[in-house]
């Protein structure tokens, strides 16, 4: 992990599962460390910019193709940008960090380089991180699909 | 048959009116129906649990806060239903079903100054509904 910080410009996607979904919408829980995974740092997230030169299309395909999560049909791709995160989060929560956080090959899995993780975010289940959950969830720009 | 579509158009009686809201009302319950249908049968592929008590309380919520705008319902891993209603000037209300009637809150409310006052916190269902009120919040759930 190089731990590097992304810069204000770059976007992150982060894949949301159907039942996290609905009307355009994605929930908190998201944005929140997973209380059944107490070793996590950081919720996992792909920096899109890590493919350079290339047209966003062709990024979210590359992360689709190294991603470690089972994708499903009607999951999105929720993107954000990192800038406008953090200025949000200025105020609630300013010690958050988005980092770079490449992975290795493992066995038959390929390397992820764009991977990166929010960290530095509230106990899971607190009230804390509900609201910072909701408030990152708020700066989501775009969606896409997960199965191109 | 006609004749009632006729005063309707005209704007409507009180009668009409209420007509109207029921019917509104009763779209958007199917709507969370179908939703709930929906998170279901996520809850069996995603082989997480799914919280009866949790839906209950939706219900119960949904029908004494006479709520009839459609808003967004999730189903957390611990099989906890949250829903979420928000507009484009960043109020914002969250909430999480625990059962029982405990639930845990999200709210976030534009105030005149402009800026967003938020707070989160663990309460029971009755308290919930009083503080909408107290924030003038239940637009969000009337539209």
């Amino acid at each position: 992990m190089s731990g590097k910080e992304l810069s204000p410009e770059d976007h992150i996607v982060r894949y949301v599962k159907p039942s996290s979904m609905h009307e355009g919408r994605v929930d908190s829980s998201e944005f929140q460390l997973n209380p059944r995974r107490t070793g996590d740092k950081g919720v996992s997230v792909n920096w899109l910019e890590c493919y350079a030169n290339c047209p966003k299309e062709a990024r979210l395909a590359e992360i689709r193709r190294v991603i470690r999560l089972e994708l499903r049909k009607n999951g999105r791709f929720a993107e954000l940008n990192v800038g406008e995160v953090k200025q949000h989060l200025a105020e609630k929560l300013p010690s958050l960090r988005i980092i770079h956080a490449p992975l290795d090959a493992e066995g038959e899995l390929e390397e992820d380089p764009s991977h990166s993780e929010i960290t530095k975010l509230p106990e899971p289940g607190s009230d804390q991180a509900e609201m910072i959950g909701e408030m990152i969830a708020e700066c989501v720009c775009d969606l896409h699909p997960a199965i191109a | 048959m006609d004749d009632k579509r006729d005063k309707e158009a005209e704007g409507g009686s009180a009668s009409s009116k209420l007509s109207k809201k029921s019917e509104s009302a009763e779209e958007t319950r199917c709507f969370y129906a179908s939703r709930i249908k929906m998170l279901r049968n996520e809850a069996v592929t995603d082989k997480v649990p799914f919280n009866e008590a949790s839906e209950s309380d939706f219900w119960k919520f949904f029908k004494s806060a006479s709520c009839v705008r459609k808003g967004s319902l999730f189903l957390r891993d611990n099989g906890n239903l949250r829903a979420v209603w928000s507009d484009d000037e960043g109020n914002r209300v969250g909430i999480q079903f625990f059962g029982d009637s405990a639930v845990q809150y999200v709210v976030f409310k534009r105030c005149a100054d402009g800026e967003i006052w938020r707070d989160a916190k663990c309460d029971s269902l009755n308290n919930l509904e009083r503080m909408i009120e107290e924030l003038d919040l239940e637009f969000l759930l009337h539209g």
